[in-house]
């Protein structure tokens, strides 16, 4: 949880909501590195994050007012870079462009690295995550990567809290199942 | 400083969060806040002409203008009376289509007759034929009143030289789908050539 993000003022998010940049930016610094790890684990490709995260702040801006609680900044911005991310994802797949991305930490890897079986993990953590559903892959994201509770998921994207808990739920049992951690 | 709830884990979580950031360490990049704070700021004034551009597809967009000046030509050609056309002529007279109406006139433009008046029925009629022998002209029609209106079937009607109805005994053609009027090469009388082969009557006129 970074402290960053924590130590916003709410005078802050409503100055950003009112059209204040130096304020928005403020709001960026502290949850951009958030914003590319939810939009990355939901696509599993890093430059289709980095687009998502770039369309995710243009929405934010326009959207900020719309936010009633500014407690809730985190968890909302991560919903609006995983909703830019699945929209990414379904557009290039609509294109029909299918990319087999190679991880840089794979490409660049020798076979005696010493690190090589981290990032094997790292992959397969990946790919298992590809294979669930994109919701499932959102609060994945938004629970483990960014730490944040059920209810604050619940209330960004719509669904109730237990409703997040039995997902994450099922969704941890088909990733222990592909990882092999059962 | 926080103080939302926080909601245990467990070690398996934990690990899995720790392994999740890992994996995703490599996706970030070094950015500088200012410069995407302008640039969303600046997404968002183009937003509300780009959206309206993207919802409107350049290609029915086009087809929206084009239409639109196709209904302003036609509106003001009509208007000024400009649509004279299928002129035909045959021993000495002329017939014409405008706007609607059929007109016979002598060979050089003089003392024209309107034969079919469109307008206090709303018919449209052209494409005026004479026969063979150019006693009788046939006039086609479209009809408001029958099945279809303007975008239904085409109804055919005769007349003599002079504009008088060749026969007033009834329609004898049904509206159909039917072709131009046709001359015969022997006989003397145009013919319509109904294109549908229910129609039985022919409208005489």
């Amino acid at each position: 949880m970074s402290t960053a993000t924590e130590g916003l003022l709410p005078a802050v998010v409503a100055s950003a909501a009112s059209g204040d940049e130096v304020a928005f930016a403020r709001i960026v610094n502290a949850h951009h590195d958030d914003m590319t790890r939810v939009a990355y684990v939901v696509c599993g490709d890093v430059d289709l994050a980095q687009d998502a995260v770039q369309a995710a702040w243009a929405i934010a801006w326009r959207k900020l007012h719309t936010l009633r609680d500014p407690a809730l900044l985190r968890p909302w911005l991560a919903s609006v870079a995983a909703n830019e991310a699945r929209q990414l994802i379904r557009r290039r797949h609509r294109r029909g462009v299918v990319e087999i991305a190679v991880q840089p930490w794979m490409a660049d890897a020798p076979i005696t690295d010493p690190g090589a079986g981290a990032r094997e993990r790292n992959l397969d953590l990946i790919n298992a995550i590809s294979q669930l559903p994109p919701a499932d892959r959102t609060i994945v994201a938004m629970r483990f990567a960014l730490g944040l509770t059920s209810a604050e998921i619940g209330q960004a994207t719509g669904l109730s809290a237990p409703g997040v808990r039995s997902r994450l739920a099922r969704a941890l049992v088909r990733l222990k199942k592909d990882l092999g951690d059962v | 400083m926080s103080d939302r709830p926080l909601e245990p884990m467990t070690d398996y979580e934990i690990k899995l969060g720790r392994e999740l950031r890992a994996a995703s360490e490599h996706a970030l990049r070094s950015f500088d806040a200012t410069v995407i704070a302008r640039s969303a700021a600046g997404a968002a004034m183009h937003h509300r002409w780009a959206g309206l551009l993207e919802r409107v597809r350049p290609s029915r967009l086009l087809v929206a203008i084009l239409l639109a000046l196709a209904v302003l030509g036609a509106t003001l050609a009509i208007g000024s009376g400009l649509i004279d056309r299928a002129p035909t002529y045959r021993l000495g007279h002329l017939a014409y289509e405008l706007d609607g109406d059929v007109w016979i006139a002598d060979a050089d433009g003089s003392h024209a007759v309107k034969i079919a008046d469109g307008v206090p029925d709303g018919k449209m009629f052209g494409a005026p034929t004479w026969s063979q022998d150019g006693s009788t002209l046939s006039v086609s029609a479209y009809d408001p009143a029958l099945e279809g209106g303007l975008l239904g079937p085409s109804v055919f009607y005769q007349a003599d030289r002079d504009g008088r109805r060749v026969a007033a005994d009834g329609p004898v053609h049904r509206p159909g789908h039917c072709k131009l009027p046709r001359r015969r090469h022997r006989g003397a009388d145009a013919v319509l050539q109904p294109a549908a082969k229910d129609v039985d009557r022919a409208m005489i006129w």
